[in-house]
């Protein structure tokens, strides 16, 4: 008796746990349209992206791992953003959805105004040379049956870009932009090193002449001096070309070299967004403030205190009650236990989703 | 906006690097993917060693036909070959033959009676026959003969029988023998033992013959024992021809050659006639004065095996020596007086006299010889030209089958794994449906219904190839979609999603040109599969039809022992050469894998 009663509760709070998800979505959805600042190029609202989890012959709805549990950014033209956080905490997730490689469950998707996710498939084809991405493994990201100039020159002509008789001149151009020899033309990716793999990538993206480019951790496979190239290369990029970035990275280096503004992220939420320099001189988050201690300080003599969070980052499909952050947080109080905390402005610029600042 | 657009770089951005001429030697050589697979398969020794095999394969089969003389079906023979063929049969006779006096009967009744009568003087004398000059009496249908012995080494018996020959009362003599109607002497015999003081019974002879009479003392009944008037003797009297057919079948005559044969007469006279007698072993020949043949006596039964013969004396002494004399060559002179060779062939009881006839001979199973290099097989017809026709057949039905089963299977699977979700499912279920389908079943089944349609060879390899298509895209099928589904997952696949290329372009320019490595590799091995399929269904008689042939169904002729024993030129050179073809096939598969898989370093 004791154990179907038992069955039974765990059965409804499940439910319940599904009901209280499928409310937030609902309420995402019925959010007023957003309204379009002409300064930025990408505004994300409320943004959700969440897996169903299926089980049992019939596919039964059992659950959801919310990869992106509402998340909201804009970011300008011309700058950089950096998204840093864990594995696992959504920032891929972020890029794919914001890109409409994936849809998205609930939220707003703007870029430049154009609500990405609610237009015809037709529409998304046209806009795509305007949003690209950088992948992380140059490795897979390149069909190896291709020479460079198709790779790089394929989507350029799908688009009708550049008209034929200029191609050669403009392949020559952007591969030089990138680093590329004209004679790397007819090679084939086999033959490149990752650090060039990853410049023909580059080269790809922004010979569509892009408004917004995801790196997804474009330097993560490659060796440190490498890394350097390819993120200079991207900040050349950018003063020439003036697309923005939004740049996930684990790195806190680098992303504070190329960013302009950062966003932390952990276990699908955004737990502080602020400009770079606000972010690492004055983390607020107690996450931020973990994460940013284990920076290394090129000086032997400087005494680092290493914040150690306890244990590992919990599934996104059974994220604690509560702030998500309280089972690891050393500033843990009661009510992160019970309350999940809201995305506030602390100071001008400075939002954190913290209990401390309440 | 449009001028950083599109911005003229002449400023190099990032690691300088100094600029190479196409031409400059330190140059490192460009090679397309398609030419380092190249590079690497022509290191592979295996590979090459697989390929030349298939290079020799293909000229044989499909170049050799042009330079063969002869053609798939043409069948050899030799018109001038000379055959044994029956001639004449030979039996030992071993049962009695019996020559009945013209005008009287022993019916097959009686005859049973007599052999009934032998078997039971055997039972009650050890087995012994019947002596010479022993008579034994046995009754059949109311009447009583007598048999005795002529001549026990053939053996020959005569039969007599007890005939009426009168009722003698008081004062009363009633002749009832016609021969003896008007005898006086028997009349006066018969008065004598008309008076009741006479005895009742008792027996006399007259003229030579036994005469017994019983009963009483008012009248007596009187019986004869009778001339012998059946022969019965397990020689034939086989006469020359019709003329003498009456005198073969006349019973005193041969009773009296038996005699003659019994006590060696060269001679006996007959109804005026004297005949010459030659007696040669146990046979016996007879001739008239003018030296004629008139007929054969002889245990020796023979008979005609060829249309227009006639068995002459000559033929029958010649072969009686020879059966007697256990000879298996021997000649006789046939009716021009040539002499023909002959020979006995021997089965159980029966012996074939054979003579060579000229005859068109084909010439099946002839060992390999300069104009025929591998022989000629059960049909008579050159093994190699079939070879290279078969090969042709072969080699094609592995090639438009594995076409066939990629086209299918390309198709499915790639929609199956571009798809996904339930087409994925669908089509895979399909895929699990076709594999549950059995194979050999199916295929008789086929073969059978098209032995009812009776299709002709060509449509019936049409269908053979189908039927193996369509039982065969599956595994190609899976593993498609298994590529493809990988594939899906790959970056570059969603960099062409992220740079917005048609679907189409996708599917053709970035997906297949992926999976065609593995498709290549697996239609490359899938082919000796395939090839091997056909053998098999060939050699169990599915395949090509004769005279069609292939290197499976040229095979087929070893489920024949003689063949499989003694002629190996017909089925080894087809067995090697699908070894062979399959052998290649795998080595160009392997070494193509190999030479596509890119974590082998060149």
């Amino acid at each position: 008796m004791e154990a179907a009663k038992k069955t039974q509760s765990a059965k409804e709070l499940r439910q319940a746990a599904l009901d209280n998800l499928h409310q937030r979505i609902a309420e995402a959805n019925s959010q007023p349209p957003l309204q379009h600042d002409p300064d930025c190029v990408l505004e994300v609202q409320d943004l959700y992206k969440y897996f169903p989890i299926k089980t049992g012959l019939f596919s039964k709805l059992a659950g959801y791992v919310r990869a992106v549990d509402g998340i909201s950014f804009k970011i300008k033209k011309g700058t950089t953003m950096g998204l840093v956080g864990e594995s696992g905490c959504g920032k891929t997730t972020v890029g794919k959805t914001v890109l409409r490689l994936t849809g998205k469950t609930a939220g707003q998707v703007l870029f430049n105004g154009i609500p990405i996710h609610d237009i015809s498939r037709d529409e998304m084809r046209k806009l795509r040379p305007k949003i690209q991405m950088i992948f992380q493994d140059p490795y897979s990201s390149l069909s190896p049956r291709m020479p460079v100039s198709e790779i790089i020159g394929e989507a350029v002509r799908e688009h009708g870009l550049v008209p034929e008789n200029e191609m050669d001149d403009y392949l020559d151009r952007i591969m030089k932009a990138c680093g590329l020899q004209p004679y790397h033309k007819d090679r084939y990716p086999h033959e490149f090193s990752g650090g060039q793999r990853q410049r023909i990538c580059i080269a790809r993206s922004i010979a569509l002449n892009p408004d917004f480019i995801v790196c997804d951790e474009p330097v993560s496979a490659l060796d440190v001096s490498i890394q350097a190239q390819i993120i200079n290369l991207l900040q050349d990029l950018q003063k020439q070309f003036g697309m923005a970035y939004l740049f996930i990275s684990h790195d806190l280096s680098v992303v504070e070299h190329i960013s302009d503004t950062v966003g932390v992220m952990y276990l699908g939420d955004m737990v502080e967004y602020a400009d770079k320099e606000t972010v690492f001189s004055k983390p607020l988050h107690p996450y931020t403030e973990a994460l940013f201690s284990a920076i290394p300080i090129p000086d032997p003599d400087a005494k680092m205190k290493r914040i150690i969070l306890q244990g590992s980052i919990p599934s996104p499909a059974n994220p604690p009650a509560g702030c998500k952050f309280h089972t690891r947080c050393a500033k843990c109080m009661e009510v992160c236990k019970h309350e999940a905390p809201c995305m506030k402005e602390v100071e001008p610029g400075h939002m954190v989703r913290c209990h401390l600042y309440d | 906006m449009e001028e950083i657009k599109k911005p003229i770089l002449n400023e190099q951005t990032a690691a300088p690097e100094e600029e190479m001429k196409l031409d400059d030697a330190r140059r490192v050589k460009v090679l397309s993917p398609g030419m380092l697979v190249f590079k690497r398969f022509i290191r592979n020794k295996l590979a090459i060693a697989g390929t030349i095999i298939l290079v020799v394969m293909f000229l044989f089969a499909f170049v050799g036909p042009l330079f063969t003389p002869y053609s798939i079906a043409q069948q050899f023979t030799d018109t001038n070959a000379f055959q044994w063929s029956e001639y004449a049969t030979v039996m030992y006779n071993n049962e009695l033959r019996y020559t009945v006096q013209a005008g009287k009967t022993f019916s097959k009744a009686d005859q049973t009676a007599l052999m009934l009568a032998f078997s039971n003087y055997r039972k009650s004398h050890n087995n012994a026959d019947l002596p010479a000059g022993e008579t034994l009496e046995f009754t059949s249908g109311g009447n009583t003969y007598y048999v005795e012995t002529l001549n026990p080494e053939v053996p020959s018996y005569v039969i007599r029988a007890k005939e009426d020959l009168a009722t003698v009362g008081v004062g009363k003599i009633d002749i009832s023998a016609e021969e003896y109607a008007n005898d006086p002497g028997l009349e006066a015999e018969l008065k004598k033992l008309s008076v009741p003081m006479a005895p009742t019974s008792g027996e006399f002879e007259y003229n030579g013959k036994k005469i017994a009479f019983s009963g009483n003392k008012m009248e007596r009944k009187f019986v004869m024992i009778g001339d012998p008037f059946v022969l019965a003797t397990e020689n034939i009297f086989d006469s020359v021809n019709r003329d003498y057919d009456a005198l073969a079948k006349n019973m005193q005559f041969c009773v009296l050659l038996e005699e003659a044969l019994r006590d060696n007469l060269t001679s006996v006279t007959f109804e005026d006639k004297t005949y010459n007698l030659e007696e040669k072993g146990e046979d016996l020949i007879v001739r008239d004065d003018q030296g004629a043949d008139v007929m054969t006596v002889s245990e020796l039964v023979f008979g005609t095996a060829r249309n227009g013969v006639v068995l002459t004396v000559p033929f029958k002494e010649a072969t009686q020596e020879a059966v007697r004399g256990k000879v298996e060559y021997f000649e006789f002179p046939d009716e021009n007086g040539n002499m023909v060779e002959a020979r006995l062939h021997t089965v159980n009881a029966n012996i074939y006299v054979e003579t060579q006839m000229k005859s068109e001979l084909v010439r099946i199973d002839e060992p390999p010889s300069r104009e025929h290099p591998l022989g000629l097989d059960h049909n008579g017809m050159d093994v190699l030209t079939r070879l290279m026709y078969g090969g042709r057949i072969s080699l094609m039905v592995g090639f438009v089958v594995i076409f066939f089963e990629t086209f299918i299977g390309v198709i499915i699977g790639g929609i199956s794994g571009y798809f996904g979700g339930w087409v994925d499912t669908a089509l895979m279920r399909l895929v699990d449906l076709f594999n549950a389908i059995p194979f050999y079943p199916m295929v008789i089944i086929m073969v059978s219904v098209m032995d009812a349609y009776r299709v002709s060879g060509y449509a019936r390899i049409f269908f053979l190839m189908v039927v193996l298509g369509v039982l065969g895209w599956t595994g190609i099928a899976r593993v498609t979609r298994g590529q493809i589904l990988s594939l899906r997952e790959q970056d570059f696949m969603v960099a062409t999603e992220a740079t917005g290329i048609r679907t189409s372009r996708k599917i053709f320019r970035h997906l297949i040109p992926n999976v065609m490595p593995l498709l290549i590799v697996n239609a490359t091995m899938g082919l000796g599969g395939v090839i091997i399929s056909e053998a098999t269904l060939g050699f169990l008689g599915l395949g090509v039809k004769y005279p069609l042939a292939s290197w499976g169904s040229i095979i087929n002729q070893a489920t024949d022992m003689y063949v499989m024993r003694t002629c190996w030129w017909i089925w080894i050179p087809a067995g090697c050469l699908i070894m062979l073809s399959v052998l290649g096939f795998n080595f160009v598969g392997d070494g193509l894998r190999d030479a596509y898989d890119p974590k082998m370093k060149r």
